[in-house]
């Protein structure tokens, strides 16, 4: 293994990510391979998911892990030839979130975005207190696989209602399916909104998403 | 109408590591200590906070039906303040906001892809939130014992059994607006870190602290944040 790769991938599996960073620039600017050196990233956050099953990583190592790996692909990108990158293919769909009309508890959902795209989903994220209409003209201009609605307030509940309903009345049920989740979501509220299913936490959601795509986990 | 803005609100690195939200199952692992003394620096520089309190006591006119009833026509609708506030001469009506530098630097820093130091940040920040609005608290005691009575512990509009339309009446009588929270048709406050908090004061008041109030929340089963009330008797939210 060359020096330069070991120490790229020294520094992301330990963390080190100024070095990391600064490392990514300095074998860029010598003309190092951009692909390769994004293949580098993904043998790197392979150990990290390694360290994770073995308990020895946990959500906060994978996060920043995912954070050095997200950076990194900024910078190698527009350095790879356009056609090259096969982002297209890296994208194992794509999932359109928000909180909920009448919620402003964003957290869940932010961790919920984050899991989503360091697995390889493309995810549009709305914000907010985000009116109906807004999650259907999302829908509309991308065409998503998934709709995630995250709410933590009561009253969060009848807005993921009227989403759904919404969904359903511009005719668009039928191409995707409509997660939601948020503090005391669980199949009671998940009846009530008549959503395809509810997750208790950001892998949840992943794994839903996954096995909508048919993408092996 | 009593408005405060001068409030020191420093931060720990002990609190920090005690602070449920940010406990969650390795979060304060040895890899991320450095990004959070990062973020407590910048925080305690005070160049992210700018906390501001607002509050007002006026009389309880009467309790019917589980509605309380306050001077200018205001109706709050909240059987569990009527219930567990029945005694009270006065309401105290407080609000308590961060400012909204905060949510800008976290959306910035989520634009950089740093999104797990934004999501630290946020945690850091609701502790900074909760320990203000457990000042609310001590200016509840300080007004109660003007008056010669007490003040009971903290409700807050959204808790379950106390409708959040009442924000509209915290807002407008606690002078909220003059600390620069505003709020939407749908009651949410602007900036998003800010909290609005209800005290009565009287005779014989009936004392809490939020640990207690998490006992009935329906979240609490999946709450991050039950454990820092316990130690901060008298925060107002979590
Ligand atoms: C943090 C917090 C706040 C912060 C919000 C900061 C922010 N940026 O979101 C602050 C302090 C500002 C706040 C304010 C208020 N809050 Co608040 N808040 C909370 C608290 C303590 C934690 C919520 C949270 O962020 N949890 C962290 C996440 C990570 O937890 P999590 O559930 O494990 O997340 C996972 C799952 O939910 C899931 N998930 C989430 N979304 C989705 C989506 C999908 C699609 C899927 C599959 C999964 C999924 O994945 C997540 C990641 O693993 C809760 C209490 C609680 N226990 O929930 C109250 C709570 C939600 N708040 C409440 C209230 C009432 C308010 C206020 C209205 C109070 C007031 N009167 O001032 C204000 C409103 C402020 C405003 N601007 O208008 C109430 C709501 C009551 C109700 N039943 O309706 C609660 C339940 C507290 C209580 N018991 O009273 N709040």
């Amino acid at each position: 293994m060359s020096d330069q790769k070991s120490q790229l991938i020294d520094h992301i599996v330990e963390m080190r990510e100024d070095e990391a960073l600064s490392l990514t620039h300095k074998m860029l600017d010598a003309g190092y391979d951009p692909l390769q050196l994004l293949a580098h990233c993904r043998d790197a956050m392979d150990q990290v998911g390694k360290r994770f099953e073995t308990q020895e990583y946990f959500l906060p190592e994978l996060m920043m892990a995912g954070d050095m790996l997200s950076q990194i692909s900024d910078i190698a990108k527009p350095l790879i030839n356009k056609g090259e990158t096969g982002e297209q293919a890296s994208t194992h769909g794509t999932v359109v979130i928000g909180t909920v009309n009448g919620d402003l508890h964003d957290i869940g959902k932010d961790i919920v975005t984050f899991m989503l795209e360091i697995n390889g989903f493309k995810v549009i994220d709305l914000g907010i207190d985000v009116p109906v209409s807004d999650f259907v003209e999302a829908i509309q201009e991308h065409n998503p696989q998934v709709v995630g609605l995250s709410g933590f307030l009561t009253l969060a509940f009848d807005a993921m209602k009227q989403t759904v309903d919404a969904i359903e009345a511009a005719d668009l049920r039928g191409q995707l399916k409509i997660m939601i989740g948020g503090g005391q979501v669980d199949e009671s509220i998940k009846v009530h909104t008549g959503a395809d299913a509810f997750g208790k936490n950001a892998m949840d959601a992943v794994n839903l998403c996954r096995d909508w795509v048919g993408v092996a986990a | 109408m009593t408005l405060v803005s001068d409030i020191p609100l420093d931060i720990t690195m002990r609190e920090a590591e005690q602070f449920h939200g940010l406990q969650c199952r390795g979060l304060l692992q040895s890899k991320s200590v450095s990004h959070l003394e990062d973020l407590l620096e910048e925080l305690n520089s005070q160049i992210l906070f700018g906390p501001k309190i607002a509050y007002s006591a006026v009389p309880l006119q009467g309790v019917v039906n589980g509605r309380l009833y306050l001077p200018g026509q205001m109706v709050l609708n909240a059987p569990i303040a009527a219930h567990r506030l029945r005694r009270a001469s006065y309401l105290l009506l407080g609000a308590c906001t961060l400012g909204g530098a905060v949510a800008i630097r976290i959306a910035t820093l989520f634009a950089e892809k740093k999104r797990f130091k934004a999501l630290l940040l946020e945690q850091l920040a609701n502790l900074a939130l909760f320990k203000l609005s457990a000042r609310l608290q001590a200016f509840a005691d300080d007004e109660a014992r003007r008056l010669g009575i007490q003040a009971s512990g903290p409700l807050s509009p959204g808790d379950d059994g106390f409708d959040l339309s009442a924000q509209k009446a915290m807002i407008d009588l606690s002078g909220a607006r003059d600390i620069g929270i505003s709020l939407s048709s749908n009651y949410m406050m602007s900036p998003q870190h800010s909290m609005t908090i209800l005290y009565g004061l009287g005779q014989k008041m009936d004392r809490w602290s939020q640990a207690q109030n998490c006992e009935n929340c329906r979240s609490r089963k999946n709450c991050r944040h039950r454990d820092l009330s316990a130690r901060m008797s008298g925060s107002s939210h979590a």
